[in-house]
């Protein structure tokens, strides 16, 4: 506050322009700030652009445009089912875990029920464990239930089933909590009015809780759309036909396509391409989302 | 509230209806191979050559291989480079879902081999009688852990110096540098400075490239092990050490070489295809890569140009030295087809195949004679890239303590670099680290 009246006696500067100074101070923050997330995609476009002998320079421009790079990116591999396969993953297991979620945020932060929060005590620690403490241990898991023949497996492994099946049984703590602490923000009179209507607790999940709860259902399904859409390890352990792959393990085939070292305006070509859907989620949501970080941050009542 | 229940419904559909539509898609073969017939065994192989160029060489190679062996399917299988191992390792680990035939990193097999990751060859190699001679010496021992092998050697590299042929001849030197007191004259000739005494152009610097202490050690004449144990505290060692010194001193100290070489990355912004270093030790396959970026030099005047571009031997004191790295086919403990695996690896290591990759990739060889394949021969460069192979040196495989160098030297050189650390003491404490373990 000193500061900004020293600088207003010393510019003599009027209410509105004081106002206008903080303003444009704030607008280059945010302006530094989007600078460094946004530059390194420019970067990518560029380099996506160049030829080989111009990757060796600093340029932004390119020398000459190569679009053909973007055709000789997609022209080597089944991409299209590598998509689809992403696209099955990815929807899957979104769907799951909005649902499997949201009903288990519900039944943490609206019912009563013995043991209740000693398991959601255990639900938190799991956020506490790493991931690579517990990869090969449930690599085991999965590797010893049948399939049935499922995509033409005996066991789980080589199947999409670790990926998608785990977000249809609650997915992880991080999204359970986020779920729950909304759920309880929601005005307990909304239930109890349904009870006396004669609702039972499914219906008033279904009825009540979740259309009130948009904004967190879009940022569990936007957290879980970018996870899954570029999850490399699951994939990469569980996967084992090509034509099962998904689009962020055919990424790495660019690897030694230089003459033993990346081919870096093929790569990002095909990482631009690979990165639209989860730009384009995120575009369709971002209202919710931003009112789901927002309500959510504000913790409980 | 309707739209939010309409757009649930519909995704709960897609998201049960869209796996059980998949499983009626045709599974998708890779192209080139064909699905096992009646009394055929289909073994699995991984590998981490998904580009164009290596995947093409790789198919070859399995085509000339089923087309040798009888009844026996290969399934080329892309993994990830460096995840490969990991997979690998999980699906051992849990038993199933590994490949039959994967490729393993060599200098790496002793270590995978004491896990148990992979099976000893030997009862087939036994069994078989496979000449182990037709490998580069040094090749075939990095594969031997306890005296079996683990896998079968296949793609080397080699360690050479490459230079900026065109600011070589500028300065009129036409042959590269090969010893160390030749290294020094060239770099009188070749370093660049700017007007504020701050560095522009480096001639050259002993640790920037594929190559570390270790190596310029064994250009002195040192052998690392000795009767199964690492000598480090040793006057050779110790000469090699100031020797690197001098060169940290010539160049400002090491703060002002990292700030310096920090401003350059990987190919093609590394410092050599960027101008800013004229000599660096490499792998042979860094040839490759200045053939696809076709980096250009500038000239004294200004003038820009193609530069152009060749390989010598890596400068030494005592005796030509060099080291290679490269891969092997092993097969993971518990596949489900070994003795076919076998058959697979045992073709595709040997002199055909060897040839059919090296002409598609450039890598060198693990089967001697298929080096001197006479197409690949035409070219100068190969001929010296082979050459070279006969100065490789190795560093014995020390079960005891098998990451003694990293844990003890790869961990205090920085500080003898920085000058917190005399290169004496450094020695004694490693060589004492090192001792503690026997």
């Amino acid at each position: 506050m000193a500061t900004t009246q020293a600088l207003t006696r010393r510019w003599q500067l009027s209410g509105w322009q004081r106002f206008r100074f903080w303003r444009v101070v704030a607008w280059l923050t945010l302006f530094a700030i989007t600078a460094l997330f946004v530059i390194p995609v420019l970067w990518m476009v560029s380099t996506s652009l160049k030829s080989p002998s111009d990757l060796a320079n600093t340029n932004w421009i390119p020398q000459t445009l190569e679009w053909r790079n973007y055709r000789d990116a997609f022209s080597f591999g089944q991409w299209g089912r590598w998509t689809l396969n992403s696209l099955i993953i990815t929807s899957v297991s979104t769907a799951g875990a909005v649902l499997s979620t949201a009903l288990v945020g519900y039944s943490f932060g609206r019912l009563r029920w013995p043991g209740r929060d000693i398991l959601f005590g255990v639900v938190l620690a799991t956020m506490m464990i790493p991931e690579v403490v517990v990869m090969i241990p449930r690599f085991i898991i999965f590797s010893r239930m049948p399939a049935y023949g499922f995509q033409g497996s005996s066991v789980w492994v080589n199947t999409f089933l670790p990926l998608t099946v785990p977000s249809w049984l609650g997915a992880t703590g991080f999204e359970i909590f986020l779920m729950r602490q909304f759920m309880r923000n929601i005005p307990i009179e909304l239930s109890e009015a349904a009870k006396i209507d004669g609702a039972s607790e499914l219906r008033i999940w279904w009825s009540i809780a979740l259309p009130l709860s948009r904004p967190v259902l879009a940022t569990v399904a936007i957290f879980k759309f970018q996870g899954a859409w570029q999850d490399f390890m699951g994939p990469l352990l569980y996967l084992q036909d090509e034509s099962k792959y998904t689009l962020q393990l055919a990424l790495r085939q660019f690897e030694f396509a230089a003459g033993g070292a990346p081919a870096w305006n093929q790569l990002m070509a095909a990482s631009l391409v690979v990165m639209l859907p989860v730009l384009v989620i995120f575009l369709i949501f971002q209202r919710y989302f931003v009112q789901g970080i927002n309500i959510t941050g504000l913790a409980g009542r | 509230m309707k739209k939010l229940h309409w757009l649930i419904a519909v995704v709960l559909v897609m998201a049960v209806a869209v796996p059980v539509a998949d499983i009626s898609v045709p599974t998708l073969r890779t192209a080139g191979t064909a699905l096992a017939q009646d009394g055929e065994t289909e073994i699995t192989f991984w590998h981490f050559w998904g580009s164009p160029v290596r995947r093409t060489a790789i198919r070859r190679v399995v085509a000339i291989c089923e087309a040798q062996m009888d009844g026996i399917k290969v399934n080329e299988v892309f993994k990830p480079w460096g995840e490969i191992w990991t997979a690998n390792i999980a699906a051992v680990a849990a038993g199933t879902g590994m490949p039959d035939v994967i490729v393993e990193d060599r200098p790496q097999l002793p270590r995978i081999a004491a896990d148990g990751i992979e099976q000893s060859l030997q009862p087939y190699i036994e069994r078989d009688g496979l000449d182990t001679s037709v490998f580069w010496p040094f090749v075939w021992e990095q594969t031997l852990y306890e005296g079996e092998s683990y896998g079968i050697p296949f793609e080397t590299d080699v360690r050479v110096l490459f230079y900026n042929k065109t600011l070589l001849d500028e300065a009129g030197f036409d042959r590269p540098p090969e010893s160390w007191d030749e290294l020094w004259e060239y770099a009188d000739a070749l370093d660049q400075w700017n007007e504020d005494g701050s560095l522009k152009r480096m001639a050259f610097f002993p640790l920037y490239g594929n190559v570390g202490l270790d190596l310029w050690a064994m250009t002195n004449g040192h052998e690392w092990v000795q009767n199964g144990r690492p000598v480090i505290d040793d006057p050779v060692v110790l000469e090699t050490v100031q020797w690197l010194q001098q060169w940290i001193e010539r160049y400002g100290g090491w703060e002002k070489v990292q700030e310096f070489l920090a401003q350059y990355g990987a190919p093609p912004n590394d410092a050599f295809m960027s101008n800013a270093v004229v000599m660096k030790v490499d792998v042979a396959g860094y040839h490759s890569q200045l053939a696809f970026y076709r980096p250009r030099t500038t000239l004294a005047d200004g003038s820009q140009v193609n530069m152009e571009w060749s390989a010598g031997i890596i400068p030494y004191k005592v005796e030509p030295a060099t080291w290679s790295g490269g891969f092997a086919l092993s097969i993971p403990t518990g596949a489900a087809h070994p003795d076919e695996a076998w058959e697979f690896i045992k073709c595709a290591s040997g002199y055909e195949a060897n040839v059919s990759w090296a002409r598609d990739t450039y890598a060198i060889p693990t089967y001697m004679e298929a080096a001197y394949d006479p197409v690949l021969m035409a070219e100068p460069i190969w001929q010296f890239f082979v050459s070279s192979m006969e100065h490789g040196k190795l560093i014995p495989y020390v079960p005891e303590y098998s990451n003694w160098f990293n844990d003890t030297i790869g961990l205090m050189q920085e500080d003898v670099w920085y000058g917190t650390l005399s290169a004496e003491d450094m020695l004694a404490d490693a060589q004492a680290l090192v001792d503690a373990e026997f």
